[in-house]
């Protein structure tokens, strides 16, 4: 009670004692939203996939995860098998204007073409050698066109007296997966307009599997011109 | 006074007290009056800093922030004795105890505004910086584990395991069956209520509907996602009652919605696992309103020179 007496005693209104803590007035623009629109940089990205968890599960780090905030997985991503990352990928590379609806069924689309001339020429060949070659699964096409139109190295444009040289360098295993998708859509989009983006892509993604066609010699160019450039290697560093 | 025990009288009564009696139209709380303790109201402030023959008490004083380097003082010191430590366990050879590691990942360092309270001190962000510095170099060292106390005076939890806290017995309808509903499902502008049946045959209604609801396959995986994890598909019936917002939204909302309601069903590894995979996180981002002057939230128009 006497506490009370003292403190009846301090009933000040409010506005004092906002000054009286704050001396300096916040003067400087900030931004303040009523919600959040995105996560605090201490929430960790989700292990979502069984595969991957099942990583974690034998190294006993699961429940050491579990105390951390996690972030939810994006509402592309699913635990299901018919889910893959680079799938995903290639279709936000294939996305315009944020139609992912659209860029999915394109990229389905060439999977089902695939999937028809690859069963086609299954049929069609005759031992069971050349059967046991064709890739029937359109996801493994993609996986193995993709792998086989990565660059190794690249070229950097670099300036030295005055002189811009194409000095080749090592390339960092992002940046040629994205090189690798975006050749394979360009290859695609250089095509007939009576030629639907579904078809041409497929045939790119066979082409690339095979180890042929327009992505994979645009690779070896780079190889090419890389191993022609090797005199201007040491720019890099001096 | 007032019908009241001033024995039993809590502060939150004063609160509510000061509301009846002080009736304010003011719309910041911030800025309504109150009456509190003054410990509360006015910031700490340090004490005399000198004594009688005007000798500052703190052996740091002439540093200006004498609080602050005492704290980087310590630290030094309790790096230099974890040296020290490490060089006699060293020569016993001997290596550190695996099992006694700290386990810094569900905790923060404080915040600079944190630090400044406790220490009673203005702190630039290079102090800052170079107090999260030092705290991280004590962190690293092998047996960092022996200055624990030190260390987590200085850190904050994050908040955890919430998941597993409270997690509600089902009912039971008249068939037997236990069900469980999950209202105030959120997501974008999306809101429903998620119940969801066990035993059951896998039977998915969205607002009187089947999983077709959804024109979408995105969709439609979404509301699949937390049962396939979890290996329920087949085994539970979910019912939804979902409004507002676009398909994304709302199979967003259901997706979080059979997850919170699931937790009712499943064992604690699988729960682990669904926080880990983020299923039990609830998504409360919103869009981000356009501002004036630019022609998005974030962008800005193109820089011209002239």
């Amino acid at each position: 009670m006497n506490n009370i007496r003292i403190a009846l005693r301090e009933v000040i209104p409010n506005r004092l004692r906002t000054t009286s803590r704050n001396q300096w007035p916040n003067l400087t623009q900030t931004r303040f939203y009523a919600r959040a629109t995105s996560f605090p940089d201490y929430f960790q990205n989700p292990i979502f996939r069984k595969e991957d968890q099942a990583k974690l599960i034998e190294n006993n780090e699961l429940s050491k995860l579990a105390a951390i905030p996690v972030k939810p997985p994006a509402a592309c991503e699913t635990s299901s098998v018919y889910y893959d990352p680079l799938v995903n990928k290639v279709i936000n590379h294939v996305m315009k204007m944020g139609n992912k609806q659209l860029a999915r069924s394109l990229v389905e689309k060439a999977f089902e073409n695939i999937k028809r001339k690859q069963i086609e020429r299954y049929h069609l060949a005759s031992t069971p050698e050349e059967k046991a070659k064709i890739l029937l699964n359109p996801k493994d096409v993609l996986h193995r066109a993709v792998e086989n139109c990565k660059p190794l190295l690249q070229l950097l444009p670099i300036k030295r007296g005055g002189i811009t040289y194409q000095v080749p360098g090592p390339i960092t295993e992002k940046r040629s997966l994205f090189l690798a998708v975006k050749w394979l859509l360009d290859a695609s989009n250089d095509k007939e307009r009576t030629v639907h983006f579904p078809e041409q892509f497929a045939w790119e993604l066979l082409d690339a599997a095979n180890n042929t066609g327009k992505v994979v010699k645009r690779k070896q160019d780079l190889h090419r011109q890389c191993e022609a450039n090797r005199a201007y290697a040491h720019y890099r560093w001096q | 006074m007032m019908g009241e025990d001033p024995e039993t009288f809590t502060q939150k009564d004063v609160d509510r007290a000061i509301e009846y009696l002080f009736p304010s139209g003011i719309y910041d709380p911030a800025a309504r009056p109150l009456m509190k303790p003054p410990e509360e109201v006015f910031p700490n402030r340090k004490a005399a800093e000198f004594d009688e023959a005007g000798r500052p008490h703190h052996f740091l004083f002439y540093t200006g922030k004498p609080n602050f380097f005492k704290l980087l003082h310590d630290a030094a010191e309790t790096i230099q004795t974890l040296y020290k430590f490490e060089d006699k366990v060293i020569r016993k050879k001997e290596i550190p105890d695996p099992n006694a590691e700290l386990e810094l990942l569900a905790s923060v360092w404080i915040t600079r505004e944190e630090l400044e309270q406790s220490l009673v001190e203005k702190i630039t962000d290079l102090e800052y910086d170079n107090f999260k510095l030092v705290m991280e170099r004590i962190v690293s060292l092998p047996y960092s584990y022996r200055c624990k106390e030190f260390i987590e005076k200085y850190r904050k939890p994050l908040a955890s395991q919430r998941f597993a806290l409270e997690i509600p017995k089902p009912s039971y309808d008249q068939d037997g069956r236990a069900f469980i509903t999950t209202y105030e499902c959120l997501r974008k502008k999306a809101r429903g209520d998620v119940t969801i049946r066990s035993p059951g045959t896998g039977k998915i209604t969205i607002n009187g509907k089947d999983l077709t609801y959804f024109q979408d396959v995105q969709s439609r995986e979404q509301v699949l996602f937390p049962l396939i994890f979890s290996e329920m598909l087949g085994k539970v019936d979910v019912e939804c009652n979902i409004e507002g917002g676009g398909p994304s939204g709302q199979s967003g909302a259901i997706r979080w919605g059979i997850a919170w309601g699931l937790r009712s069903f499943v064992d604690k590894n699988m729960l682990e696992a669904m926080q880990v995979a983020g299923l039990l996180t609830r998504d409360h981002r919103r869009r981000e309103r356009k501002k004036p002057g630019q022609p998005g939230a974030r962008k800005k128009p193109t820089w011209k020179k002239r």
